[in-house]
């Protein structure tokens, strides 16, 4: 069963707040994980006092990332070269109202940190540029390939004048912890107004109690699995057990 | 049915990962190995951290280890002596080998060397019981060249068969008819240990045909017999993996053990029917597949050069 988590920025028409540009606010800032959970689509709403172009960036938690290659040694392809990035987020989904490279210039976007490739990736090794680019290059495709970096033009609209709304795909494999939404409002190639939000992906229920159960008590943990194992394997002889 | 795995942390299809712990149920209850040579690669390539699959498969092996082990032991299938013999030199060989394994890291390569080894390990194996079995089976169709050959072998002994007779501690096995030296199976055992510390993979692979060539045990108490070692092996390996890595997925666990229970049952139904050379040639043949699909890994260039770990 998809369970369908709807997230909701609103703009507050109250008087101090006019003079913001855009203003956002989120009814449910929680995706929840449970045991038939299979991935989400938010469906993110929001309002701009003006008609602009929008860029929402969903950015995950951030963990330091190896990325190794596979080097051909002596006819063999064996995982010889690793750069690890400190600090990489685990899920990074741009979405917009139009292609980002059309929004604004590529140093309003380094500026502002709008679109993965003005993150900084940070390495403690000691690489060449060349070396680090190519690396960096197939960190962003391998998320890409596991649907944990997208960049959707379009993909934000337009309802009225005023509001828009967005999808945006969590796969089943989206990682745990704290995000934060920001969200951009261009004209004309300049920045009008941004508002973020903080957004946490959590696991609740059973799945939550597992998980926690085998950090907090390892040892009673393992034992109970090996407990099963060895139960189950009893009643399934004496439930199939041949007369 | 998806179902979402907290350690995983992603979701996998309940029934894919159900039909794998049967395949591999099936093949514990005919073999005697462990299986967790199919159940480690199968469940990376779904996607499941290596980590994960690594620690939570030995639970399944507990699983389908323990049906063959009741099944065996009712049947009076099994050494319990030659086992704890296996046991002890397992032990000594897993402790010893997670310090050879810190060594090897010093030099580097260590996983060069890992997959190589694997590799030729699983084909030398898969293909000398390969072998056997074919020439077994063809022989056994023509009745009349299976007197000359076994009584041919015996009358030259080979350099093995002699080195044996010459060990000392001798001991007897009652359950297998056999008086030999104990540092053999100690052996066995340790080179096993050593083989899961240092490669990861189980016993079983090793420990089988050992006791069917080195050992010259009965066949009929061969699977018994690893299977203890397996059951016992897989669940201190299991414990560790909880404790130290936290790497055991709970839900993973259960629909493994689920399909590998049920699959136990078919496969020692089917053992029955699946015997001797039968059996060791379709053994062999599975080894041997996995063997040259791994070694297939390493020969041809792969599609994505690049892998992303975290953490």
């Amino acid at each position: 069963m998809i369970i369908r988590f709807v997230l909701t920025l609103i703009l507050f028409l109250i008087p101090f707040h006019v003079k913001a540009e855009l203003d956002i606010d989120i009814s449910e800032p929680m995706l929840e994980i449970s045991t038939g959970f299979n991935g989400d689509t938010l469906t993110l709403f929001g309002t701009s006092k003006q008609k602009g172009d929008i860029i929402i960036i969903v950015k995950g938690p951030q963990k330091d990332t190896t990325v190794r290659r596979k080097t051909d040694v002596i006819g063999l392809w064996i995982n010889a070269r690793s750069v690890t990035f400190s600090d990489i987020p685990q899920y990074y989904n741009v979405a917009s109202s139009r292609s980002i490279f059309d929004i604004t210039d590529t140093q309003t976007r380094l500026d502002n940190r709008i679109g993965i490739n003005s993150l900084v990736f940070e390495t403690l090794d000691n690489v060449s540029n060349e070396r680090h680019d190519r690396f960096q290059e197939a960190l962003i495709q391998n998320m890409q390939l596991a649907h944990l970096y997208s960049l959707t033009p379009d993909a934000v609209e337009y309802i009225n004048d005023s509001l828009f709304k967005t999808r945006i795909h969590m796969p089943s494999n989206v990682p745990v912890g704290d995000y934060e939404i920001e969200a951009f409002l261009f004209k004309n190639g300049k920045m009008i107004d941004r508002q973020s939000r903080p957004f946490h992906v959590r696991q609740v229920g059973l799945t939550a109690s597992i998980h926690d159960f085998a950090l907090s008590q390892p040892l009673l943990y393992g034992v109970i699995i090996i407990i099963i194992a060895i139960l189950s394997s009893l009643v399934a002889i004496l439930l199939l057990r041949r007369e | 049915m998806q179902i979402y795995l907290p350690l995983a942390e992603m979701s996998v299809q309940a029934e894919t990962i159900a039909f794998l712990g049967a395949i591999v149920g099936v093949i514990s209850g005919v073999f005697g190995v462990g299986g967790g040579f199919l159940t480690t690669p199968f469940l990376i390539f779904l996607g499941i951290p290596p980590a994960v699959a690594v620690g939570t498969q030995a639970s399944q092996l507990v699983a389908s280890s323990t049906t063959g082990v009741i099944g065996h032991w009712k049947k009076n299938n099994i050494d319990f002596k030659m086992a704890g013999i296996l046991l002890i030199g397992g032990f000594i060989g897993t402790t010893s080998g997670i310090f050879i394994f810190k060594i090897l890291q010093h030099f580097g390569q260590v996983d060069l060397m890992i997959s190589v080894l694997y590799v030729l390990f699983l084909c030398s194996i898969g293909g000398m019981m390969f072998y056997e079995s074919v020439t077994t089976l063809i022989h056994s169709r023509r009745p009349y060249v299976i007197d000359e050959t076994s009584s041919s072998s015996e009358q030259k002994p080979s350099r093995y068969a002699i080195l044996k007779e010459k060990l000392p501690y001798k001991m007897g096995f009652p359950n297998s008819k056999l008086y030999i030296s104990a540092i053999i199976p100690l052996t066995i055992g340790i080179l096993s240990g050593l083989m899961v510390s240092i490669m990861g993979i189980g016993a079983g692979f090793l420990i089988v045909p050992a006791m069917i060539y080195l050992l010259r045990m009965p066949p009929l108490l061969v699977a018994g017999t690893s299977l203890v070692q397996i059951m016992a092996t897989s669940a201190i390996a299991c414990i560790l993996h909880a404790v130290t890595n936290q790497t055991v997925d709970m839900i993973l666990a259960l629909i493994l053990i689920f399909g590998s229970v049920i699959g136990a049952q078919i496969g020692l139904r089917l053992s029955k029917y699946i015997k001797g050379a039968m059996a060791r040639f379709v053994l062999a043949s599975i080894i041997l597949l996995v063997g040259l699909r791994l070694g297939s890994d390493l020969l041809i260039p792969p599609a994505n050069l690049y892998s992303v770990i975290v953490k």
